[in-house]
């Protein structure tokens, strides 16, 4: 009976009684990029845009504004080129001529990974960082970095189709 | 049954407190602004005490922030229309440094001081009780304008709202219409 009040007055207030804090607004799956030495392969980073946020794409319109952006910590066993983005959204902003490009809900960045000829069997980790800042209708975020590591399994020879 | 209705009368007044603002387009009406004495990028303190007996026009900014920027030129217009009016326009920047703030802005060669809240301490205290709760109250105001009375209480609250995005700042010139016939 009082939980069933909480509920009802929560509800009749504009509450959320189940409200969960929010965490990140973004958030990364990867799958196993498998490999065999000199081998080049394009790790898969799947990215989710939380419902009604967008983020600034990887090409700003302005210079003040921070682009997405994916970094990943040097190491001695593979060699990762540039970031792929997909193609951007454009976000208009009411009452001007300005419009961002944007990213938002579901999107792939691609990251074109070599392993060294030097490198061994085995499973690997590559540490990776996702800078971005959001926006919803009501407000603008502070810029966050959201940390992920990218797996990847070298073998000694090429997998059979 | 008594429990019940108690219980319910207690959750009543505390979501009056938090729950409608997030309702109410213009929160904190009416209340005295918090004061403040922040550092403008060039070094002068200002605070809002020092300001009273002026119409002070509050603007949140970062220097990233897309709405803040589209606002910017036109807030610099507002300022020169209205400053012989007795208003005062602050930007407060929140969370970011005196090098940033400077370099960024100076492409808007803003008339009025820019001041910095490095701490987002100003920003916080202006953040809306129960407005997007689940958020950082330092963000929450980020692209609000404000208008603070002579008597240094809040009688326009604007927070952002990008599906009716008011870049030329017509209702605060409304309100401050509004404010100044009333002199």
């Amino acid at each position: 009976m009082i939980f069933r009040s909480i509920i009802l007055v929560a509800c009749f207030t504009g509450m959320n009684p189940f409200q969960v804090k929010e965490k990140d607004i973004v958030s990364v799956s990867v799958n196993e990029t498998i490999l065999t030495p000199e081998e080049k392969s394009v790790a898969i980073i799947r990215v989710k845009v939380k419902a009604d946020y967008h983020i600034q794409a990887n090409n700003v319109t302005n210079e003040s504004l921070i682009p997405i952006s994916l970094e990943t910590t040097p190491n001695r066993f593979f060699l990762l080129n540039k970031p792929i983005f997909p193609p951007y959204k454009f976000f208009r902003l009411e009452g001007t001529e300005e419009r961002l490009n944007v990213f938002d809900s579901i999107f792939i960045i691609q990251l074109p990974v070599k392993a060294m000829s030097t490198t061994k069997e085995g499973q690997y980790l590559i540490k990776a960082r996702i800078r971005y800042q959001a926006c919803n209708a009501k407000t603008c975020l502070f810029p966050r970095t959201i940390n992920f590591e990218l797996p990847v399994i070298v073998k000694k020879h090429k997998l059979a189709d | 049954m008594k429990y019940s209705l108690s219980l319910i009368s207690i959750l009543l007044i505390i979501c009056a407190g938090t729950g409608l603002y997030a309702q109410n387009d213009l929160p904190m009406i009416g209340q005295p602004a918090p004061s403040f004495e922040l550092k403008s990028v060039d070094g002068n303190k200002y605070s809002l005490a020092q300001l009273k007996g002026k119409l002070v026009m509050i603007h949140f900014s970062t220097t990233w922030c897309p709405f803040c920027n589209a606002e910017a030129p036109n807030l610099d217009t507002l300022y020169q229309s209205y400053k012989d009016k007795g208003v005062q326009v602050l930007v407060i920047d929140v969370k970011e440094s005196k090098d940033l703030v400077s370099q960024s802005f100076k492409r808007f060669n803003f008339s009025f001081p820019v001041l910095l809240d490095e701490d987002g301490k100003v920003a916080t205290a202006y953040a809306p009780a129960g407005v997007l709760p689940d958020l950082a109250r330092d963000e929450v105001v980020l692209a609000s304008n404000l208008i603070i009375d002579r008597e240094g209480k809040i009688r326009f609250y604007s927070l952002l709202n990008t599906t009716s995005f008011d870049a030329k700042l017509v209702s605060a010139r409304k309100k401050l219409d509004e404010l100044l016939s009333k002199q």
